[in-house]
């Protein structure tokens, strides 16, 4: 019986679903999580009448014959790249992105990997570095002695040090574009990676044509939403439910025929 | 003599076609641009040799219920639904196939694709490409896309010559609609998503009846069965 094995597309298909969802919700408060949508597509269909034969030989035409579609897939799970809302947080080295565009970041193997959340912290070396103490690139050397440290929109950063009035400039914040985000490869821990997918990366100055603007003391919330997430919850948990019946009218029937004399 | 039960025999084999395409329905309740599919039954008349007719149930075709599915907002600037009997049109290696399914993408090259890759295309035929400095997309009623400052192309919406010829294939695509021409009057809306048309409250009481049918031809099909067996107990009782 193909119910059988339909049904059961359906209910994997709502468990990854589910899945997804809860990964959104659990990252609800995280800094700069894009949230995830998984997508569905009808698998392939079975014909058992073609449209368009002759059923006779007088030339008449079959208008629609019998197609039997066999389920449902997960194509993919595509993250949702939309501006998280802006977070004041008063924080020296708090930067969030407003428009397209990653933070650089240099991995300990000497790979680039590409964020938005721009909870940076200054390492000893006067670097600003990721939570987990990885360099931002370009490199920015603030100097020990700096009182104040200020972004502008465009990336510059300045320094406020003792006995001078100007503040110094220590370095240009760069961020990268790619010509489909979504491409970018999740590696945990807020990071992304180059996929071919996500084209090569196109690095320019914030608040250039086509390049956000850094915000100084701001940070990124996440862009999950937690009405939608909850309602997607509910219609997954119901479409689970349904696909479940279909099994047990599917199993009742077999049964009828199993007990039939 | 055996005509009932082969009666009863031929509602089941319906049921159960009806059952997977309900299925199939059911699975793809949660399917961005799904349209459910329906099977027709049609009585098949034999004459007897006494000159009565019976008649048998036979699947006759199944049919899409073109019905649009309820729009959903999802703020994705490369979400596009069809308001209208319109469809878009998709670029495969067998040619070029029509979908209501509006979840559009950039490839590495900045070419608009679906989710699967398929180019989209654009007036005349042509795939639309987006350069890399692209602002926020926005794709006006007509299917004009452009970032607000320069235009990129217009996503073509067309109509099928034959709309009831349209066969499903995977990934929510169709083919086989006869000539397609540019549709007048049909939009597209950004950041909106049609879903699935399949109606959960009606798709459950098509499975309770389905259910029910099945029971009823078996209780047919057990009392065609009851009969013959009386008959030859009856008839071949030696008194």
């Amino acid at each position: 019986m193909r119910a059988l094995s339909i049904a059961a597309t359906g209910m994997m298909a709502q468990q990854t679903n589910v899945e997804v969802i809860s990964n959104n919700i659990a990252n609800m408060n995280t800094t700069a999580f894009q949230r995830a949508r998984a997508e569905f597509t009808d698998l392939f269909y079975e014909t058992e009448r073609r449209q368009g034969a002759e059923s006779t030989d007088a030339g008449n035409i079959i208008p629609a014959g019998i197609q039997i579609g066999l389920g449902v897939k997960t194509t993919a799970v595509r993250r949702v790249a939309l501006q998280g809302s802006l977070m004041e947080t008063g924080n020296t080295f708090d930067l969030a992105l407003q428009g397209p565009g990653y933070f650089m970041i240099d991995l300990p193997n000497g790979e680039t990997a590409y964020t938005r959340a721009g909870a940076f912290q200054k390492s000893p070396e006067g670097q600003l570095v990721t939570p987990d103490g990885f360099v931002l690139q370009p490199g920015i050397a603030i100097p020990e002695n700096a009182i104040d440290v200020t972004v502008n929109q465009s990336g510059q950063v300045f320094a406020t040090v003792p006995d001078q009035v100007e503040p110094v400039n220590v370095g240009q914040i760069q961020v990268a574009v790619f010509a489909n985000e979504i491409g970018l490869d999740a590696l945990g821990d807020n990071l992304f990676a180059e996929t071919t997918a996500s084209g090569a990366p196109v690095v320019g100055v914030p608040s250039d044509d086509g390049f956000g603007k850094i915000r100084h003391k701001f940070l990124e919330s996440s862009n999950v939403n937690s009405v939608q997430e909850i309602t997607d919850l509910i219609s997954a948990q119901r479409a689970y439910e349904m696909n479940s019946k279909v099994i047990e009218t599917a199993d009742q029937m077999s049964s009828t025929a199993t007990n039939m004399r | 003599m055996q005509t009932q039960i082969y009666v009863g025999l031929s509602s089941q084999l319906a049921l159960r076609q009806q059952l997977d395409v309900l299925a199939n329905n059911i699975a793809n309740v949660n399917t961005v641009g799904f349209r459910g599919e329906a099977v027709l039954f049609d009585s098949h008349l034999e004459k007897t040799h006494d000159r009565q007719s019976v008649s048998y149930v036979v699947d006759k075709f199944s049919y899409t219920d073109r019905k649009a599915g309820a729009f959903r907002e999802t703020g994705n600037p490369l979400d596009v639904a069809v308001r209208g009997e319109g469809w878009l049109q998709v670029q495969t290696g067998n040619g070029a196939r029509l979908t209501r399914d509006g979840r559009l993408h950039l490839n590495p090259a900045g070419t608009l694709v679906n989710h699967a890759g398929y180019e989209v295309l654009g007036t005349g035929g042509a795939p639309i490409e987006i350069p890399e400095d692209a602002g926020t997309l926005q794709i006006m009623k007509d299917g004009t896309i452009g970032d607000g400052e320069r235009v990129f192309g217009r996503i073509e919406i067309v109509q099928a010559a034959d709309e009831g010829a349209l066969a499903h294939e995977a990934g929510g695509l169709y083919a086989g609609g006869g000539a397609v021409t540019p549709a007048e009057g049909i939009e597209l809306m950004q950041g909106t998503l049609e879903l699935s048309n399949v109606n959960a409250v009606l798709a459950m009481t098509q499975l309770i009846d389905i259910s029910a049918a099945y029971q009823r031809a078996q209780t047919l099909v057990e009392g065609g069965d009851e009969t013959a067996r009386n008959a030859i107990r009856t008839i071949g009782r030696i008194e």
